[in-house]
């Protein structure tokens, strides 16, 4: 039951607690609600009726209490001039207050608009700190600016082709020191392509490294490296010794003192024990290679595959991965040239095949792609689309801000007027709008780094990275904030500050939206902008998803399912390769093996080919092939379309090839004339082709299949065992494969990947970018949607009147539904058109980084036309259903 | 639909007159402005109070409390000599601004203040 008095009570209760209102004040507005009552129930009102009424004819508290409160603190005599000055130190807070009753008056506005902004800049800042750790790779050694990386591009002494290198010929770097004062010092590195295995044989340890480096011992120098235990004069000199980092020491040896231990090191049948003879620190994270031992290089020396490949005393053959340090200021153009004359001079006839350039080491990691990489780079492209991206959604959260802030100010339109008859000026006004936006931006701001640290472990997850707290603690960090808080205040406070302080027409008041054809279309301008960013987005995520799962699943050309690939690291398992595979044929489970020197889907490797009886003896082509033993093309279940495949049943297959139909077709054969003819190259075979394989996808989609061979070599052929095993007995395979390790190479622990997998995790990188995207792509369309949410609860309210007016002339809910939703229904078809287009020419252009990749078709756009407009048609419903439901009465009971 | 500036400007004026004509208190006085200005006046009843206020620290008017019978309490305004004042020559003032304007448009066909 209504109890009017309660009620009254209740809202004076409230007013009281309203600063502003005096006692005086009070009773004045009871008596006028009370007479305003009357007048209600006189016309046939109820009492909670007429008292609604009331309360709504008097108007918003608050706004009169600001007036109350003004008019009260100037008790000023009548003509003293009220200060225009907005900087009158006694009225910040003033404003401050008043924008925070204002702020709160609004609670569900203020909710979505603060936190629309604040994941806005949440995001920004996330993505500001990822560009920010890898753009600073490479920053922390001594002297970073003056290390540089020896690159060389190489052309090939037979084919001609040239390729960019990051390692270059053995006497290069040193010569270079000795030649040139202003050269420090120089390194040289070397890194086998794959891990390694070190035992601690002590305590029956063994582990896979992949950062085991051949170094120079000048490293030190170089790198500014100083070392916790050992000399460093001294550490590397001698060979087989290795300086190892905490983190390493820490791993094998616990608290002990490494000094004067050993490790064994075993590559293959490679095996050397290693003196510790230092301990230097842990490398930092960001950086473009991740060494954890460094070996003396005089160790291989003399080693048989760096003497008789000419790789240690040599000027032309490109080899070792080198790093200089210089003076500040020496590398420059001059500098260069001068270096590649000195080359010159001692390359004599193969002076032009060589030209070295110095690559500053922090230029590496976002910038280069050379062949022999330590490690893959990141991308500056990755680096711009982020950019890009933290840009694009802080633009719609401000857009979203703007628009609501402008929507919430024209409801208080109707009390600017009075403030007009009270004195207040513009600039006033200006402020106050001012103070609301930067308010409500520092909350924000607040909420955005929560969010942000909240989220800083999860990025680190996905991305591998380390990014650190550090920040926060930074002078940067406090002064770029609060610059960006200012900036993002002023700009997204600007619009409704300086618009509705204009004091436009009185259509505001009478329900008419601001009809103003530059306005409007500013405004509209801003809903088209933010739901573009979206559309864009959405297409984007799905075509990078489609690409995705389009290389998933295509089909590879060769067998890929319940496929192990082994490597064949240890000690004995490559020399005893012959009774290791009787063995593992003697295995049920295990249906088919075959070695080769590397596994399907690794990545493509260039060397020479010769057909002499198809080209001569001197003119080979650089193709991509690999070793194998006889059974390997089988294991993998290639189609063969002429000749045969290897068997040893032909005494002349130890020097067999099989090609591929694109190799025939370079060559200018057919498949038929092809077999039989002679084949060799540099490693050590010499056969014929004795069959043609279809066309397969040897290496990632990402690559067009090119000229392809498989050559029988056992030596250079025994790096990774391909096995299929049977689908149901998989734990049984593996429990064999490792009994098998432990009997032909002790210690040394069994690995395998699932070649399937493998396949997937080439696209990891793409799988991130969909992830990425798609992360984005909601969160856009999240701000968005608040953003519509919040103008369309502006706009009914605006066109309560009439929406009044319509339902007592008989219009329907859906009627007025339809009318809402066609304001929008224009900038929508538009925001689409624009999205698509920039969202097709962008994914064309992504796509064309695949050799292999789907067509864009009109579905794609359909099905992102379809869930924007889905998303968005609930966003207005919400709301117009409220609207539209609206008591006609109470909408027009405003007209007197 | 009169535009902000001319409504402020005229509110005062408008109380003024309302007052000089007698005394009146708030709902009273708000009604009359309501059907003086035919409508036209889209203020929240509520706003119109701290104007009065401002007219009285403005010293143009003064109030005072009465009781009613039933114990209600009223407060009654009524316009100070210095509120005459002002109100004639606000009342020149627009009085010229409205002669220049006919004099430039020509005659207007339903205005009249008083």
């Amino acid at each position: 039951m209504f109890d009017l008095e309660k009620s009254i009570s209740e809202w004076k209760a409230g007013l009281k607690k309203s600063s502003g209102f005096e006692h005086g004040d009070i009773e004045e507005f009871e008596s006028h609600l009370r007479e305003q009552i009357n007048i209600h129930v006189g016309e046939g009102d109820g009492f909670e009726e007429a008292f609604k009424k009331a309360i709504d004819q008097l108007g918003e508290i608050g706004e009169i209490g600001d007036e109350f409160h003004k008019t009260r603190k100037k008790k000023t005599p009548a003509h003293r001039q009220i200060s225009k000055s907005v900087w009158n130190s006694s009225l910040i807070p003033g404003y401050i207050k008043v924008a925070r009753r204002n702020i709160l008056r609004n609670k569900v506005y203020s909710a979505i608009n603060v936190f629309g902004l604040a994941l806005g800049i949440g995001s920004c800042l996330l993505i500001f700190l990822y560009i920010q750790y890898h753009m600073n790779f490479d920053t922390e050694f001594k002297s970073s600016e003056n290390i540089y990386r020896l690159t060389a591009e190489v052309q090939s002494e037979t084919t001609g082709e040239i390729n960019n290198a990051a390692y270059v010929p053995s006497r290069w770097g040193p010569g270079m020191a000795e030649e040139y004062p202003k050269v420090i010092s120089s390194t040289r590195f070397f890194r086998y392509g794959a891990p390694i295995i070190i035992r601690n044989v002590e305590r029956n340890q063994n582990f896979y490294e992949e950062g085991f480096y051949w170094a120079d011992s000048t490293v030190f120098d170089v790198f500014g490296l100083d070392l916790s235990r050992g000399n460093v004069k001294t550490a590397l000199s001698r060979p087989n010794t290795v300086v190892i980092t905490e983190k390493i020491a820490k791993k094998y040896f616990q608290d002990a003192d490494p000094i004067g231990k050993t490790l064994d090191y075993a590559n293959g049948d490679n095996v050397r024990t290693m003196e510790v003879t230092g301990v230097m620190p842990n490398l930092p994270d960001q950086s473009h290679f991740h060494p954890e031992f460094f070996a003396s290089i005089t160790s291989i020396e003399n080693a048989w595959w760096i003497v008789d490949y000419d790789r240690i005393n040599s000027w032309r053959t490109p080899f070792w991965r080198t790093y200089i340090l210089t003076e500040p200021n020496t590398v420059n153009e001059g500098f260069t040239a001068q270096v590649n004359s000195f080359l010159d001079g001692r390359l004599g006839e193969d002076a032009d095949r060589f030209v070295l350039s110095f690559q500053p080491i922090q230029k590496i990691h976002l910038r280069s792609n050379l062949a022999g990489e330590f490690e893959p780079n990141g991308s500056l492209d990755l680096i711009y689309g982020l950019g890009s991206i933290a840009f694009l959604v802080l633009l719609v959260a401000c857009i979203n801000f703007m628009n609501l802030a402008t929507a919430r100010g024209m409801r208080r339109m109707r009390e600017v007027g009075i403030r007009k008859a009270l004195g207040s000026n513009r600039s006033q006004l200006v402020a106050q709008f001012y103070a609301e936006s930067l308010v409500m931006t520092t909350i924000a701001f607040v909420l955005a780094i929560l969010g942000v640290e909240a989220f800083r472990p999860i990025l680190n997850g996905f991305t591998g990275n380390f990014i650190s707290q550090d920040y926060l603690f930074t002078q940067w960090f406090w002064f770029g904030s609060i610059s960006i808080i200012l900036l993002v205040a002023v700009i997204a406070g600007s619009y409704p500050a300086l618009y509705l302080s204009a004091f436009k027409p009185v259509q505001v008041l009478k329900g008419k939206l601001i009809n103003l054809p530059k306005d409007i279309l500013f405004r509209k301008g801003l809903v088209v902008g933010q739901f573009a960013i979206s559309v864009f987005l959405l297409i984007s995520a799905l075509i990078i998803s489609e690409q995705l799962n389009y290389m998933q699943k295509k089909e590879l050309g060769f067998d890929k399912d319940y496929q192990l690939i082994v490597p064949l690291r240890g000690q004995g398992l490559q020399s005893g390769y012959a009774s290791l595979k009787q063995k593992i044929k003697e295995s049920p489970d295990i249906v088919r093996a075959g070695v080769s020197s590397r596994a399907l889907m690794q990545p493509p490797n260039n060397s020479d080919l010769y057909f002499p009886d198809i080209r001569g003896n001197e003119d080979p082509v650089s193709w991509d092939y690999i070793h194998t033993d006889h059974d390997f093309p089988e294991v993998v279940d290639l189609e063969l379309v002429e000749g045969r495949f290897f068997s040893e049943e032909f005494s002349a297959d130890s020097n067999a090839a099989l090609l591929n139909e694109s190799a025939v077709k370079a060559l200018g054969l057919d498949n038929a004339s092809i077999i039989g003819t002679r084949v060799r190259n540099n490693w050590g075979v010499d056969g014929t082709v004795v069959g043609v394989v279809k066309d397969f996808h040897y290496s990632s989609l990402h690559n067009q299949i090119e000229p392809f061979g498989m050559l029988v070599n056992y030596q250079f052929g025994t790096r990774f065992l391909t096995l299929k095993v049977r689908g149901d007995k998989i734990d049984e395979s593996l429990d064999y494969m490792r009994d098998l390790w432990a009997e032909f190479s002790p210690g040394t622990p069994f690995t395998y990947s699932f070649m399937d997998q493998d396949v997937e995790n080439l696209y990891r990188a793409e799988q991130k970018e969909s992830t990425l995207i798609i992360y984005f792509t909601i969160l856009t369309i999240v701000i968005s949607c608040l953003g519509l949410f919040g103008l369309v609860s502006f706009m009914t309210e605006m066109k309560t009147r009439e929406i009044g007016i319509r339902k007592v002339l008989g219009a329907s809910i859906n009627q007025i539904l339809v009318m809402i939703s066609r304001g929008f229904l224009n900038q929508i078809i538009l925001a689409f058109a624009i999205g698509s287009l920039v969202g097709w020419y962008l994914m064309t252009y992504w796509l064309e980084g695949f050799a292999f990749r789907i067509d864009i078709t009109i579905g794609v756009v359909l099905i992102a036309a379809g869930i924007l407009t889905g998303i968005t048609m609930i966003s207005i419903m919400g709301q117009s259903l409220k609207a539209a439901l609206i008591n006609p009465v109470n909408s027009l009971n405003n007209e007197n | 639909m009169l535009s902000k500036e001319l409504m402020a400007a005229s509110t005062r004026p408008l109380i003024l007159t309302i007052l000089k004509r007698g005394e009146s208190y708030g709902y009273e006085i708000i009604q009359e402005v309501k059907k003086l200005s035919g409508g036209n006046l889209e203020w929240s009843d509520g706003m119109l109070y701290p104007v009065l206020n401002k007219l009285r620290n403005d010293e143009l008017i003064q109030s005072r409390w009465e009781i009613s019978e039933e114990g209600r309490k009223r407060k009654y305004y009524s316009i100070t000599a210095k509120g005459k004042q002002e109100l004639s020559e606000a009342k020149s003032q627009w009085m010229n601004i409205h002669e220049v304007l006919v004099q430039v448009w020509g005659p207007t066909p339903q205005w009249s203040i008083e």
